[in-house]
């Protein structure tokens, strides 16, 4: 499957453009996140890269990378969220995924519905305040300074 | 029996000492510090018997603020920060965060640049992969007995490997060699007659060990069918490197998906056929000698001509890439270690995610260690290979 | 009565500082294994007065109880780990009629005594009240009480075909052939001793009670200063007491052609000790289930069969 074959099928299934240029970039909204994941790994995309998360101050961007390894094809999916709102979890298809969405939670601060265990991984448990938002401070004291 | 000034057992940490008795398990913490943990890692156990039921890690003990840091450097000042995420192999951290820069540049690496980064990489990989097999022997034998042994010919070879770093770059660590653009530092005269002498000696040490590990029957007792990997959970949680390599899976991004002029070498990817912890130490240990020849070969073609395509440090100019996104990744000695780059046009990253093999491997900890004893959970922990600077980053 | 007293005391102050000094050989013996030298600097360029300088490091250690231990057992422990430990050498036969208490049931006495420790080791694990202590006490009572039966059976062999449990006689039999030489008998009898023996001793490849890179030092970890010392003093005391019983019971004692007695038991006893310590600076640790499967489905029928062997010789 050749990576126009997959924007293709994409586009059939849920409607939205993909960019493809060294791999397919495609945006998703909130609410179709978990079954693009499940219908990606259904279509043989098992291989799961990572989960990140960029803050663009007035937009939350998700986004996370699949790939079929054998023949080489890769997808990345990303989704627009305000700063509060939440988003489903794909721990359940991709189990690399529980890590990483502790992780994006602990630095960004979002939530992830549907998570077996969402606490912080990094970050003390008891730690008020999220590192990777641009508006956490880096050169000064930020309160509750430990 | 509690005075004012001291907690008994049960009264300091309600985690620590508790003996839950439902279904006859012991709730018993491996703590942060610990003999021979690979770094800072905690786990927390339940235990029936010998036997483990649950056991989930703890990290974040060495978090140090890495793509927080990252976002306020310009893409110069990252490099040496760069190296000290994954401080066993320094050269392929750098040599990722470069690829990734040039990517988005779109700069071109000369020639013997990209010769002197494959030689480099691969003298690392050998170092780092000596440090996983003492270690391993440490976490096996204990620090009494015969697995410092092991520890201390392992290490006696990679002062071998040291020495050529610090003639090459000055440091025993932390290099500061792979820059944008190409390498920092010319190879000094004499240079290729001492890495070929060493690669003698380093291949005769390496077959030694490959007999110790495939005769000694306590090693073999210890580690076959042990923490066997399926492939669809390795691939699920993106493990990869000698991880997936184990189990079957013939896959490199060196061979499959080559950067850095990796295609005009010859070299073989071994896997293994169970995916249990023997598999695992026996692809890592032939990957050392596929090392020693791609060393050999680099120094074969090394090629005459300018190491960097940009100005050398010393001159400030500033890296000021266009707008947009990349991810590349290399093939470090854990795995897949990728970094993905968003720039806003400015000198300095808009945000700079590392993605750590060593996290995705120790998320399989849990997975694997379930059903087994609890000595084995060493040596599971010792197969997966973490570097927890990479972990918490 | 007088001269047995100056014996005793002179018998116990030489193993006390035989096994001060054999903690050194160890060093220096891993250190060249693992091409390094060992301590060097105490007492230089051997380091012999390393064991003195350890001794008094020791001493100077603040003495700490955990507030949740059971106090007697915690401080009896350490005792009734050493005493067994040391009343095995008053039945050994050190030359030709030099022995502190020439014993009719020799090996009984080795046997019965030596096992006490074991009851030592569980009483520091319990008296500590720390998870680790007590994982670690269960699997050394596990392991030790497997290995007993082996032991047992494997030092039958000497008794049988020397016809008697004293010690001497067991060395003035063997003054033609050591019974290490019979044909398969010996050799396997030996292999059975010293397998079982390292496990009881909890050396390597079998001291999964006192693994480091799990359970910190195992049943010891609470102990500090003299008290560490004595269970330190203890696995030594083990150890020599080892490969004394090895040497007499196997190995021929102190007969040998040319060289006066004393000192060909010192030699026998140097090098089983040196054997011992090579098995442990190049092995890894085996598992605790493996170690007990090793004992019940191995080593327990090959004792039966060498002591069958052995009783077959005999009538022969």
């Amino acid at each position: 499957m050749t990576k126009s074959e997959l924007a293709g099928k994409i586009k059939e299934k849920f409607g939205c453009d993909c960019i493809v240029n060294q791999d397919v970039q495609v945006t998703v909204p909130a609410k179709d996140w978990k079954s693009m994941a499940q219908f990606l790994k259904d279509l043989g995309l098992d291989y799961f890269s990572f989960l990140t998360a960029v803050d663009k101050k007035e937009k939350m961007i998700v986004l996370a990378r699949f790939e079929n390894l054998e023949e080489k094809v890769a997808v990345q999916i990303y989704c627009e969220l305000l700063p509060t709102e939440k988003l489903t979890s794909i721990a359940g298809i991709y189990v690399g995924a529980d890590w990483m969405e502790r992780e994006v939670y602990d630095m960004f601060g979002i939530e992830f519905e549907g998570h077996p265990n969402l606490k912080r991984i990094l970050m003390p448990e008891d730690y008020q305040g999220f590192p990777l938002r641009k508006e956490f401070p880096l050169d000064q004291h930020y309160e509750p300074y430990r | 029996m509690t005075s004012t000034m001291s907690l008994t057992a049960e009264e300091f940490h309600p985690l620590q000492t508790q003996v839950e008795q439902e279904g006859n398990t012991l709730l018993i913490n491996m703590g942060p510090q610990h003999p021979s943990t690979h770094g800072v890692l905690r786990i927390v156990l339940k235990l029936k018997g010998e036997e483990v039921v649950y056991a989930e890690p703890v990290i974040g003990y060495l978090h140090r603020g890495f793509e927080k840091l990252a976002e306020n450097l310009t893409y110069i000042q990252i490099v040496p920060l760069a190296d000290r995420m994954d401080y066993i192999s320094p050269v392929t951290n750098e040599l990722a965060y470069c690829l990734a820069v040039e990517k988005l540049m779109k700069i071109e690496v000369p020639k013997r640049a990209a010769y002197l980064r494959v030689l480099t990489s691969e003298l690392q990989r050998v170092a780092s992969h000596l440090v996983w097999l003492g270690t391993y022997g440490l976490d096996l034998g204990g620090a009494l007995g015969g697995g410092s042994t092991l520890f201390l010919y392992c290490f006696r070879e990679r002062e071998i490997i040291l020495d050529l770093f610090e003639e090459l770059t000055g440091a025993r660590m932390m290099y500061n060699f792979n820059q944008i653009g190409g390498v920092r530092y010319q190879p000094p005269d004499g240079f290729a007659l001492r890495v070929r002498g060493m690669i003698r000696k380093l291949d005769q040490a390496i077959s030694e060990y490959q007999q110790i590990l495939e005769e000694n029957y306590v090693f073999q007792v210890r580690t076959r069918n042990i923490g066997v990997l399926p492939l669809e959970l390795g691939k699920s949680v993106g493990a990869e490197g000698p991880v997936l390599r184990g189990s079957g899976f013939r896959y490199d991004l060196r061979k499959n998906e080559p950067y850095c002029r990796y295609e005009d070498f010859q070299f073989e990817i071994p896997t293994g056929e169970k995916g249990d912890c023997f598999d695992r130490a026996k692809v890592r240990i032939i990957e050392m000698k596929e090392s020693l020849k791609l060393v050999w070969q680099a120094l074969e073609g090394l090629p005459e001509g300018a190491i960097s395509s940009r100005p050398a440090v010393r001159v400030a100019q500033a890296v000021k890439p266009v707008e947009g996104e990349v991810y590349a990744r290399i093939e470090s000695p854990r795995g897949e270690l990728g970094v993905f780059l968003v720039s806003d046009g400015s000198a300095k990253p808009f945000r700079l995610k590392w993605r750590a093999p060593s996290f995705s491997n120790l998320a399989l900890l849990p997975h694997l260690v379930v059903g087994h004893k609890l000595a084995d959970i060493m040596a599971i922990l010792g197969s997966l290979d973490p570097v927890f600077g990479e972990v918490d980053r | 009565m007088i001269s047995s007293l100056i014996f005793s005391a002179i018998v116990l102050a030489g193993i006390l500082v035989a096994v001060m000094y054999l903690t050194l050989l160890e060093r220096k013996f891993a250190g060249r294994l693992q091409s390094r030298i060992g301590p060097q600097r105490a007492g230089w360029p051997i380091g012999y007065l390393q064991p003195i300088a350890d001794t008094v490091k020791l001493l100077m250690k603040e003495d700490v109880v955990p507030q949740v231990a059971d106090e007697k057992t915690f401080n009896l422990a350490p005792i009734v780990v050493l005493l067994p430990a040391l009343l095995v050498f008053v039945v050994i036969p050190y030359g030709d009629n030099l022995i502190l208490a020439d014993l009719n049931i020799g090996v009984l006495f080795i046997l019965a005594v030596s096992s006490l420790s074991l009851l030592g080791i569980f009483m520091a694990a319990w008296g500590s009240k720390n998870k680790y202590s007590v994982l670690s006490g269960m699997r050394a009572v596990n392991q030790m009480i497997s290995y007993e039966v082996p032991l047992v059976l494997s030092c039958l062999v000497p008794v049988i075909l020397a016809g008697s449990m004293k010690l001497s006689d067991i060395v003035t039999f063997q003054e033609k052939v050591w019974f290490v030489f019979y044909p398969v008998l010996g050799q396997l009898a030996f292999l059975v001793f010293l397998i079982s023996a390292l496990a009881e001793s909890n050396r390597m490849p079998f001291d999964i009670t006192e693994a480091e890179s799990e359970l910190v030092a195992g049943f010891m970890v609470e102990y500090s200063g003299m008290k560490f010392a004595f269970f330190f003093l203890t696995e030594y005391a083990h150890m020599l007491g080892i490969s004394f019983i090895a040497a007499i019971l196997f190995l021929g004692g102190w007969g040998g052609p040319l060289l006066p007695p004393g000192v060909w038991l010192a030699l026998k006893v140097l090098f089983m000790f040196l054997f011992i310590l090579w098995i442990r600076w190049s092995l890894v640790r085996v598992r605790l289930d493996q170690i007990l499967a090793f004992s019940w489905k191995v080593l327990f029928p090959i004792s039966l069969v060498v002591l069958l062997l052995a009783g077959i010789w005999k009538v022969w």
